[in-house]
């Protein structure tokens, strides 16, 4: 179930690496609605006979109120059983046409896919099991105790890694009451007060036709699409639209956070409340943070913290934008005894870059990999599909993948300082280190 | 810059950590070349889309390591960043980037490998810079003390802080008695302290060299086209005598063992291992195809036994997979890796897998289960050629471990062969006790508190 989270923050990453060449449409997304109001986005790629569908739901676990783990374990309990088929006759029918079908939930949208072979008789007994567990799940009291047990086990493992600790701490420290505060698995007090009707509850508020996108790319023809929709969300209740995610506030002073574990390595981050998906400083901050940390090997704090130091194996600086505004985080681990030079390193790195910004250089050098390397965020049908998804969850122009080359190699020296100095400037940060008890009363 | 973690549980967020019996492909055709210095050059060509990846892999990985030196090639591989002569700390990486490509290195037990993502037009760029850290690599002292020290950081990160891949670690170095796989990839950490940069320059002279090194391209090339380009900036280099290879095999009865290891967790884990052949160890034998068959129907979907009785019937289990590699240079071992159900004792969880491997040995498969594993097999070799890295990596794999690239096609054939009477004649006669090691992580507390400075108004909610 924790690998399920990690693959949404995977498409979330490869959607903020997107972007266009040449002048012909890279991909061709046709765009429709279905009578119920639900938009469909259809990709035809004939080239290999499989076909990818997404369906992602306005409900990630933004929308779990105080009962935190409420949208995984509603999206995990999908698949079952139905009003017609058991968890058994589910997993046997995906399997017997050789399907594979998930079930992600991040902070913003509940995903589910499904990857099937084209061929009608692949393709029909699939779609028809995942048109069921969509339409019809009946959410059955022993099934949702027994995921409710996995949950708890799924928390658990997160628990044993600094890494997962510090991540957990940050969040919730960073944000506070916000909705985007828990982990989308929820704490183990929460998941262990849910039941049936918080499923059903939530599943009748949000998986709607208003919260609903469709995702298909492959190997469909355009008669087989408009029936496929139909039958995927045709029918789903038109019913109200999620609300907006409230703006998060900034911190009011700086914090440090200290999380005493056994441990001879220290997990450390440190970061602030960054920008929505729609920013128009978007592009700014993706070059801005490629040249500080967001570059593979290649970075400023890489070569500051690793290449010169050798102090952490993996060091990355990233904005995560959601629908609202998510974090901007740095990530690294570091033995306990090099923990206060790492963090030092990191933040006059850090300082030095919000007061300097970048060179010329490092501009034209960011902007040749970010542009050069866009054909590989659409190499396969995979990779396509969660590009699209993207660009529908967040309401990005359609012609968002051909214009996304022009929108990098416009950004200028200046507007990356003016986005800095807008969102990094004089800004409150946080900082959270998970240590050895011992060792940990000097930080902060 | 990693070693691959196919030993771990659950091994979801390293990408290219599949395990190669779910990633194989039907009828592909892939182009090779052997140039004059025994340089082996294997093109698959994908159209779809202006993209490549180039891999340079080369035949030595922690299976190749003696006591007191494990983890020099994976060592080595990190070195492998920090320059030459020609191209001084830090120019690889800078250039691939500034040429718009992605690219690392991984390392295993049999085999070291380099990659590079990029628009199909920069590979001689790529060619270029491989070509000259092949045999000109500076090994510096100064950049060996910084490296050992990330190499140290690595190996806290993926092992020392993840209770599961530490289970992982030991149990494989009991499942392995005689078999250099008993060693882990990333090395033991007394030997990280220990290796010297002079061990590390021997370790480099004797295993890079065109002879013992290939190159693997999957994309929008054209083969002659990427020989051609071979030829000009690899051709020149120089052969080296390599070391023979010496056939090493795993114990006929190394005996039942059992692995209590109690550490500070929050989650048991439970790993039952039995010796099993591989297609290298075991040539022309259905039973690896057969083994991995019967993984399949154990463990290889939701609606396979396990799954079905044991994770949703009995909610006994919160997870359970079967790891096991059937490309290796020696033999293997077959693997069913479990975490119990909440409030579930490990040992109910055991017995209750036990059961299920008995009633596989005393009745056949039925003809459905058969069928559905067959059916997959097939269907995942076209998924997977969805991913021009996963085509790259399994070609990689195949070639390091002593088998090639067709063995992509036969592979799906030889799962098509498997009989109801293979697979249990294979529980039969693997699964047993004097091949059998059972592993169980038993967690100590290790519960986080949390202290906050230095605003100590705030509190802070577990």
């Amino acid at each position: 179930m924790y690998t399920r989270l990690l693959s949404l923050f995977c498409l979330l990453f490869f959607s903020m690496s997107l972007y266009a060449t040449d002048t012909n449409p890279l991909i061709s997304i046709h765009e429709w609605q279905t009578n119920n109001g639900v938009r469909v986005l259809w990709v035809p790629l004939t080239e290999q006979p499989i076909v990818d569908i997404q369906v992602l739901f306005n409900a990630g676990a933004a929308r779990d109120g105080a009962q935190f783990g409420l949208a995984n374990l509603t999206a995990n309990a999908l698949e079952e059983g139905t009003a017609h088929l058991s968890a058994d006759q589910i997993a046997q029918n995906f399997d017997k046409v050789a399907a594979l079908y998930n079930a992600t939930v991040g902070r913003d949208a509940t995903t589910l896919s499904l990857r099937s072979l084209s061929t009608d008789d692949a393709l029909m007994p699939a779609l028809s099991t995942f048109a069921a567990l969509i339409l019809e799940p009946n959410f059955s009291t022993s099934s949702v105790t027994r995921l409710k047990n996995e949950t708890l086990q799924a928390i658990s493992v997160d628990e044993q890694s600094p890494d997962g600790i510090a991540s957990r701490t940050f969040y919730q420290n960073l944000y506070g009451t916000h909705p985007y505060a828990h982990h989308p698995l929820g704490n183990a007090n929460t998941v262990s007060t849910l039941n049936r009707e918080n499923l059903q509850n939530f599943y009748r508020q949000y998986y709607n036709a208003e919260n609903a996108l469709l995702v298909i790319v492959g190997n469909v023809d355009e008669n087989k699409v408009h029936t496929i929709a139909q039958q995927l969300v045709g029918t789903l209740p038109k019913g109200t639209k999620a609300p907006a995610i409230p703006v998060p506030t900034d911190l009011s002073n700086n914090k440090n956070i200290t999380v005493p574990f056994p441990t001879t390595q220290s997990s450390i981050r440190i970061g602030t409340i960054g920008i929505s998906r729609l920013d128009p400083d978007f592009y700014s901050l993706y070059v801005a943070n490629y040249i500080l940390g967001g570059g593979p090997l290649v970075s400023r704090l890489f070569e500051e913290v690793r290449d010169k130091q050798g102090l952490t194996y993996s060091i990355v600086s990233s904005f995560v934008p959601l629908q609202e505004k998510g974090p901007f985080v740095i990530g690294l681990q570091t033995q306990n005894a090099s923990r206060e030079k790492a963090i030092q390193t990191v933040n006059s790195t850090l300082d030095q870059f919000i007061a300097q910004g970048a060179t010329a250089n490092e501009l034209t050098l960011a902007q040749k990999n970010i542009i050069g390397s866009f054909p590989l965020a659409l190499s396969g049908n995979a990779n396509i599909s969660n590009a699209v998804a993207s660009i529908g969850f967040y309401h990005l122009p359609l012609d968002y993948l051909d214009q996304y080359r022009n929108h990098i190699s416009g950004v200028t020296l200046n507007d990356m300082q003016q986005a800095i100095n807008h969102h990094l400037k004089g800004k409150s940060f946080l900082s959270v280190v998970v240590t050895e008890e011992s060792e940990a009363s000097s930080h902060g | 810059m990693s070693y691959l973690t196919l030993r771990r549980l659950r091994a979801g967020f390293w990408c290219l950590a599949l395990l190669l019996s779910s990633s194989i492909f039907a009828q592909v055709t892939v182009q090779s070349k052997t140039l004059g210095n025994g340089l082996t050059i294997y093109v698959k060509e994908d159209h779809r889309a202006p993209v490549l990846i180039s891999e340079v892999w080369y035949k030595v990985g922690s299976s190749y390591e003696s006591m007191g030196n494990t983890g020099i090639s994976h060592l080595l591989e990190h070195m492998m960043f920090d320059g030459t002569p020609t191209y001084g700390p830090g120019v690889f990486s800078r250039s691939i980037a500034e040429n718009g490509g992605q690219e690392n290195a991984f390392t295993y037990d049999d085999f070291t490998a380099y990659y590079q993502e990029l628009a199909a037009d920069k590979l001689p760029m790529a060619f270029q810079l491989e070509s000259d850290r092949m045999r000109h690599l500076s090994l510096t002292p100064e950049e060996f003390n910084k490296e050992i020290k990330v190499v140290r950081e690595e190996r806290r990160w993926r092992v020392d802080n993840n209770p599961l891949a530490k289970m992982g670690e030991q149990f494989f170095s009991q499942a392995y008695v005689a078999l250099p796989y008993h060693n882990p990839t990333v090395g033991w950490p007394a030997d990280l302290y220990n290796i010297t940069v002079e061990d590390l320059r021997a370790w480099y002279q004797r295993w890079y060299a065109p002879n013992n090194a290939f190159i693997v391209v999957v994309g929008d090339v054209k083969a002659d086209d990427v020989f051609a380009l071979a030829e000009k900036y690899f051709g020149a280099l120089k052969p080296m005598t390599l070391p023979s290879a010496k056939p090493q095999l795993e114990l006929s009865n190394p005996g039942q063992r059992r692995l209590n290891l109690k550490i500070p967790a929050e989650v048991p884990v439970l790993m039952m291992g039995y010796s099993a052949p591989t297609i290298m160890s075991d040539k022309n034998s259905i039973d690896p195809y057969a083994l991995d068959v019967l993984g399949s129907i154990l463990a290889g979907s939701d609606s396979a036994r396990l799954q079905q009785n044991l994770v949703r019937h009995q909610a006994l289990a919160s997870s359970i997979d079967i790891n096991y590699e059937l490309y290796k240079r020696f033999s293997s071992v077959w693997v069913i890796e479990a975490v119990p159900q909440k409030n579930v004792d490990i040992n109910t969880l055991e017995k209750a897998i036990r059961s299920q491997i008995q009633t596989l040995q005393q009745k056949p498969v039925s003809s459905e289960e058969l069928e559905k594993v067959k059916k997959n097999a097939i269907a995942n070799a076209i998924y997977q050629q969805d991913d021009i890295s996963n085509l790259a990596q399994a070609i990689g794999t195949l070639t390091a471990t002593g088998s090639d690239w067709s063995e992509l096609n036969h592979y799906v054939t030889q799962i098509q062969k498997v009989s109801a009477a293979d697979v249990q004649r294979v529980a039969q006669q693997y699964l047993v006790g004097n091949q059998e090691i059972v592993g169980i992580l038993t967690p100590l507390p290790s519960k986080a508190n949390t202290v906050e400075t230095p605003n100590p108004g705030e509190s802070y909610v577990h």
